[in-house]
């Protein structure tokens, strides 16, 4: 279990620059693949919808 | 919203035939709810027309903010409603339980939603201004929700579990608070990153 207070440990900036490249590779990527903004935003979408249904499961 | 579904599918006399029959009439009126409502949302946005690079960017940046809210950095608020499940509602019936559960549920704005990315998700699928977006995510969002009544089911193990191990299972679940809001933060910088790139490339 990870402790609330150490949230904005060394570990988890790191995951928050990985994720930072990760969004901005796939950006990138939509792009030279000629994909528009839609197809971006269908990922992020459901990126976000997944993440909301499954945090939402554990809350009381 | 653990506590919350728990009593629907563990509410003692409920046999294991009835349970079958609960959960896949509170998982579709989940997905309905979900899908009509969010469907809403983009029609919404379809019709203001806020489709654009401006309104991308106030999305990345307030993703980027609450990404170091969820890693304790920031302190900016989540709304969240106070609304409670009536408790009468347990007893509606084996039909009308699970539905009407179901269909105030679904949509995920009547509960409590302590984590942004719910907020995030909406916002996206207004300033998108694309139903399809709207109908597919809220889908999947009213369908996960709606699997969230087997976490319920399962974790008693039987249909007349004690409250104590009610209780267990539900704090199991809210164990994995603190690793949820971290990965609500990465998810949300995975997407304020990306629509800056995607505004800055246009």
């Amino acid at each position: 279990m990870i402790n609330s207070r150490v949230l904005l440990s060394p570990l988890t900036l790191a995951a928050l620059g990985g994720a930072g490249i990760v969004g901005a590779g796939v950006a990138i990527a939509a792009r030279a693949l000629g994909a528009g903004p839609i197809a971006v935003l269908y990922v992020l979408a459901l990126t976000l919808a997944t993440l909301a249904a499954v945090s939402s499961t554990c809350t009381t | 919203m653990i506590l919350v579904i728990a009593p629907l599918v563990q509410v003692a006399g409920v046999s294991r035939r009835r349970l079958l029959t609960r959960i896949p009439i509170y998982a579709s009126a989940s997905t309905i709810s979900a899908t009509v409502t969010v469907l809403a949302l983009g029609r919404v946005g379809e019709a203001t027309h806020l489709t654009g690079p401006v309104s991308y960017a106030i999305v990345a940046v307030l993703a980027g903010a609450y990404a170091l809210t969820e890693l304790g950095g920031l302190r900016l608020p989540v709304p969240s409603s106070p609304f409670r499940v009536p408790r009468r509602w347990l007893h509606a019936g084996n039909v009308g339980s699970p539905l009407l559960y179901g269909g105030a549920m679904g949509p995920g704005f009547l509960t409590a939603t302590p984590y942004p990315a719910y907020h995030l998700w909406l916002l996206l699928i207004f300033v998108s201004g694309d139903p399809m977006i709207a109908a597919v995510t809220g889908a999947l969002f009213g369908l996960l929700r709606g699997a969230s009544t087997l976490v319920g089911a399962l974790g008693g193990g039987d249909s007349h579990p004690s409250d104590a191990r009610l209780a267990a299972r539900v704090g199991e679940l809210l164990a994995w608070s603190p690793a949820l809001h971290v990965l609500n933060g990465v998810a949300l910088m995975f997407v304020a990153t990306c629509l800056t790139v995607m505004v800055g490339s246009r």
